[in-house]
């Protein structure tokens, strides 16, 4: 009723407004498209191992399919490195730092696995990458108070990812 | 001496709520001095008028947080000097 009121009140003279700001978008932070860009760093790694193997003779259709993949784990790693960034510069604060040492070399690790994911096709860094996103996923999610667990992928490569149980 | 104003934002969410509107004084004579845990009201060069609760009083200013993780406040913005400070909460009217 009150706030009708003043509600009312303020279509007509416009109240000033005090900002209890926070940054954009607000609140909407998920590691998940970083640990979904890691898992496609490795499918793409066994695809081209895959495509070697399988196809020893390099036609066109060899060329083309090895450079997309090629192309797909250039683009999955840049935005595993990306999506890490936001969520290191813009959500976490100096006192989740402090509450996690290992978080500053982690985001360290993250960036330089990821740009080795461009440089190479290495499966065992890949992995690597993977566990690092991972350990930043389950930090994430303590700081938000939200507990995790991990399971399986229920795709290619199948590899092991942390989920936050809701 | 006193004056209304609508809050934007979520970072004092769930008390605050973006729509609320609250009352601010502008005299500390009035409702007391401006203590820990209370909702103030402070000019900032970049944001322009902003409201946070108290955390700590220091010589120099006011610790200000907001109660969401994803704040802007003076883990950003440093101390909030008094002078920029426009006035405490008395009285907030919730949606």
């Amino acid at each position: 009723m009150l706030h009708k009121i003043f509600k009312s009140i303020d279509q007509v003279i416009k109240f000033d407004t005090a900002k209890a700001h926070c940054d954009i978008p607000c609140g909407i932070y998920d590691p998940h498209h970083a640990q979904l860009g890691a898992l496609t760093v490795i499918r793409m790694i066994d695809l081209m191992k895959g495509l070697e193997s399988e196809h020893p003779e390099k036609d066109a259709n060899w060329h083309n399919s090895m450079s997309r993949y090629i192309a797909v784990k250039e683009e999955h790693a840049e935005m595993v490195k990306h999506e890490v960034r936001v969520i290191w510069g813009d959500f976490m604060k100096p006192e989740h730092a402090e509450k996690f040492p290992e978080l500053l070399p982690l985001v360290d690790k993250i960036m330089k696995l990821g740009s080795k994911a461009r440089q190479t096709a290495d499966r065992q860094m890949a992995l690597d990458l993977l566990a690092a996103v991972n350990r930043f996923a389950e930090i994430f999610w303590e700081i938000k108070g939200i507990p995790t667990k991990k399971a399986k992928a229920p795709y290619a490569p199948a590899e092991e990812v942390v989920y936050p149980v809701l | 001496m006193i004056k209304v104003l609508k809050i934007k934002g979520d970072s004092l969410y769930p008390q605050y709520k973006n729509g609320d509107f609250v009352v601010i004084a502008r005299s500390p004579f009035l409702f007391g001095k401006i203590k820990i845990g209370d909702i103030i009201v402070f000019q900032h060069a970049q944001y322009g008028l902003m409201i946070k609760k108290v955390l700590e009083i220091h010589s120099n200013g006011y610790d200000v947080r907001g109660s969401i993780v994803e704040s802007v406040d003076s883990r950003q913005l440093g101390l909030i000097l008094f002078n920029t400070v426009l006035g405490k909460v008395i009285w907030h009217i919730r949606q």
